[in-house]
């Protein structure tokens, strides 16, 4: 597979991860796909969804082999949380 | 099955083993953290030396309640003495194992210094009980 590096900074990357997450994605997920991970290609819209954060990668990138992936979760602000940090508004169970 | 030690800090430390682009493994030593949700981080000089290719981008919470945005890797841990490809983030600290590489194993602790860390895959129903 061709090496792909990231050609925008942290910043921009985020916000049109981010914006097209809410735009192309957030309508079309389900209490079903809770904690799944969306891969977003940044530069077209095209995504993929799965419960695991590699298979997603790697099937839109089988895709797209020059995709800029913007990895989301659904139902969670962040990715991946690290140090154990629950969001208040988020249920315990 | 995976053996490792509570260390004086009372860390949770165990040994991972890495292949890097051409398949050499190596080894290092991790702490797994149960409030981390993903699956394992690195620091970048650790990532650089194995040569890992950049996937992608995507945020973490911290425990302050910061938000950050981090570099994602494609890597390739031997886990269950099978080789798994694994996303990792790059993380300036020593490495964590999270809860996703623990899933589908039991995580067994005796919390005391020099303790026993026992991860043991669960196994799948109808599967040999020898294995």
């Amino acid at each position: 597979m061709e090496a792909v590096k990231p050609r925008y900074g942290p910043a921009e990357f985020a916000q049109r991860g981010q914006t097209l997450y809410e735009q192309k994605v957030r309508g079309h997920v389900t209490d079903e796909d809770k904690g799944k991970f969306v891969a977003i290609d940044i530069e077209t819209g095209a995504y993929e969804l799965d419960s695991d954060d590699y298979a997603a990668t790697e099937r839109l990138l089988q895709r797209q082999p020059v995709a800029q992936i913007w990895l989301s979760r659904v139902g969670d602000r962040t990715t991946y949380r690290i140090g154990g940090c629950p969001p208040m508004e988020r249920s315990w169970s | 099955m995976v053996i490792g030690r509570i260390n004086a800090f009372y860390e949770a430390v165990i040994p991972i083993r890495l292949q890097d682009v051409k398949g050499i493994v190596h080894e290092f030593t991790a702490v797994v953290d149960t409030g981390f949700n993903g699956t394992l981080t690195l620091p970048s000089k650790t990532i650089a030396l194995l040569g890992l290719p950049w996937r992608t981008r995507g945020s973490a919470a911290l425990a302050d309640g910061s938000e950050g945005t981090f570099d994602i890797y494609a890597a390739t841990i031997l886990w269950d003495g099978l080789p798994r490809p694994i996303l990792v983030e790059a993380v300036e600290m020593m490495p964590l194992v999270g809860m996703r590489l623990l899933a589908d194993h039991d995580l067994q602790m005796r919390v005391q210094p020099g303790g026993a860390v026992k991860i043991v895959a669960v196994r799948k129903h109808g599967e040999s009980r020898t294995r």
